[in-house]
């Protein structure tokens, strides 16, 4: 399994578009900083961006480390003994591991911009942080298994991109219908309930959902992934 | 003697259609085994039920007597189909990241590339590579590790008359001096003669034989012609050794059908006869030609 998680890092690696992705990413803390003390507008559009760069990341990683199916390499490793759930969780594992020094470098790099300018940051930051870090598990995991099920990058891309709105879309009909409201559980909901009020036990809270969802996606990655060929 | 690659009743299906019907296949250390059949037959299939690509639906593998391929699976190259490259990276890069899971220093990247004939591609990307290199560059991502059994898919497919060549002389090269075993499908029925040690034959879906190369040869030893002076004399001495529907006149020659061990008897009797022998052989069948009858076509 180490030797599979090290193949996958050094194809993350060697892809120019992880580090695309990383400047991206970084761009929004050092707009933000720029426009914090003129412009507010500017800084609440700001603050749209960088979710949707992080969401775009979240995704776009998950593919790259999804991307050798697309070469037909996979065959060469599950034809020398590695099992398809060692495979499936090592591009999970390196595609958390990517996101998370992506994210480590953007923290550090606002972190420092944010001090060096007499900027404070929030006193429950480190909730916030926990918060965001079990989104991106939950998130990766569901990204991973789309991405290596579909097998194409441009249908995964798609899927990847479209499917997370579907599934609101769906339990907003629920309720209308049968007035039961799942929405709230979804994953987008679950964050925007946790930042509305970003308390310890609305992280408790969170976290339980997370974890839930990591557990539902994996399990149905590896379930399908049990009767699929390897090309 | 060692089994490496023993199966046991494998049947895959497709959608209902059966394409394995049962494939009970034993390939023995050092052999290089030429596994035949035509198009769809489930020569590939087969090769990736072995290897944990396609699941089955019954029977069973094992590699080195009675081992799981999770086990094994380091001690197995193989190029299945098309080869799977980083298309994007060079032959040392693409060499270099197997070798994280397979396990080779640079120096044995190095050895690899040389002896599949790459070594000298550079930073040259996978994706520029003509048919052939890649198929090389395929077979030295089979050849880390240092395997002991190698499945190759249609190895030579797209390989020039030379390439052919220097792949057939590594194959035997690894099987001389490594005792490396390999299973090698092919169309290329001839090429795979020059090569093979053993054969199955697949057909439908059906191992219908497996054969010694030495026994193939004695079943497509099939008939002895005596070229000569006088076919019509030469055939009325014949008849009195040999049965007359086992002698046959063709293009002014005789062959013979059956007792081709007598040969020297023949060559005897009709020059005690007056008769001049110009020629006297035995005619075989091409690998192809007894394919083509076993499968019945």
């Amino acid at each position: 399994m180490n030797r599979l998680i090290k193949l996958q890092i050094r194809n993350l690696l060697r892809n120019k578009l992880f580090y695309v992705c990383l400047a991206l990413t970084l761009i929004t803390p050092i707009a933000n900083l720029f426009f914090a003390k003129t412009d507010p507008v500017m800084v609440s559009f700001i603050g749209f961006i960088k979710g949707e760069l992080g969401l775009i990341s979240t995704i776009f990683i998950a593919i790259f480390c999804c991307y050798d199916y697309n070469e037909g390499t996979t065959k060469n490793i599950i034809a020398r003994g590695y099992t398809k759930a060692q495979l499936f969780f090592s591009k999970y594992i390196v595609s958390l591991i990517g996101l998370f020094a992506m994210y480590l470098i953007v923290f550090i790099v606002t972190f420092v911009l944010f001090i060096k300018n007499g900027m404070g940051y929030e006193s429950n930051m480190l909730y916030i942080i926990i918060n965001s870090m079990f989104k991106i598990f939950a998130e990766s995991a569901f990204f991973v298994t789309l991405a290596f099920l579909l097998e194409k990058n441009t249908s995964a891309i798609i899927a990847c991109l479209f499917v997370p709105n579907i599934f609101p879309l769906l339990l907003s009909l629920v309720k209308t219908k049968l007035n039961i409201d799942l929405a709230k559980y979804w994953l987008d909901n679950i964050s925007d309930k946790f930042s509305a009020n970003p308390t310890l036990g609305n992280l408790n809270w969170t976290i339980l959902f997370y974890s839930l969802y990591v557990i539902v996606f994996l399990f149905i990655g590896t379930r399908i992934l049990k009767r699929k060929e390897i090309k | 003697m060692e089994s490496v690659l023993k199966t046991n009743g494998i049947i895959k299906k497709y959608s209902g259609n059966t394409v394995l019907n049962g494939i009970s296949m034993n390939i023995h250390k050092g052999d290089i085994y030429g596994f035949i059949g035509k198009n769809g037959a489930g020569k590939t299939t087969l090769m990736r039920v072995v290897l944990s690509l396609t699941p089955k639906n019954a029977g069973e593998v094992s590699f080195f007597d009675n081992k799981k391929i999770e086990e094994v699976g380091l001690k197995v190259g193989s190029l299945i189909e098309s080869p799977g490259l980083y298309k994007n990276a060079s032959a040392y890069e693409n060499l270099k990241r197997f070798s994280i899971i397979y396990g080779a220093d640079d120096s044995k990247i190095n050895e690899i590339l040389k002896l599949v004939g790459l070594s000298n591609t550079g930073k040259r990307k996978a994706k520029d590579f003509s048919l052939g290199m890649k198929q090389r560059l395929g077979i030295a991502i089979a050849l880390l590790g240092d395997p002991e059994f190698l499945l190759l898919d249609e190895p030579i497919n797209g390989l020039d008359p030379e390439g052919i060549k220097e792949i057939r002389d590594v194959i035997l090269k690894l099987n001389k001096e490594k005792n490396i075993t390999f299973l090698i499908s092919s169309h290329l029925l001839d090429e795979l003669s020059k090569i093979a040690t053993r054969f199955g034959i697949i057909n439908n879906g059906v191992l219908i034989e497996e054969i010694e190369a030495k026994e193939l040869k004695n079943k497509c030893k099939n008939k002895l012609i005596i070229e000569c002076d006088n076919t019509s004399k030469a055939k009325d001495i014949l008849s009195k050794l040999v049965k007359k529907e086992d002698i046959v006149i063709n293009n002014n020659n005789i062959e013979i059908h059956s007792h081709l061990e007598k040969s020297a008897d023949y060559n005897k009797k009709l020059v005690d006869a007056g008769i001049s022998v110009t020629a006297l052989y035995t005619s075989f069948d091409s690998l192809e030609e007894y394919f083509m009858k076993r499968i019945g076509g």
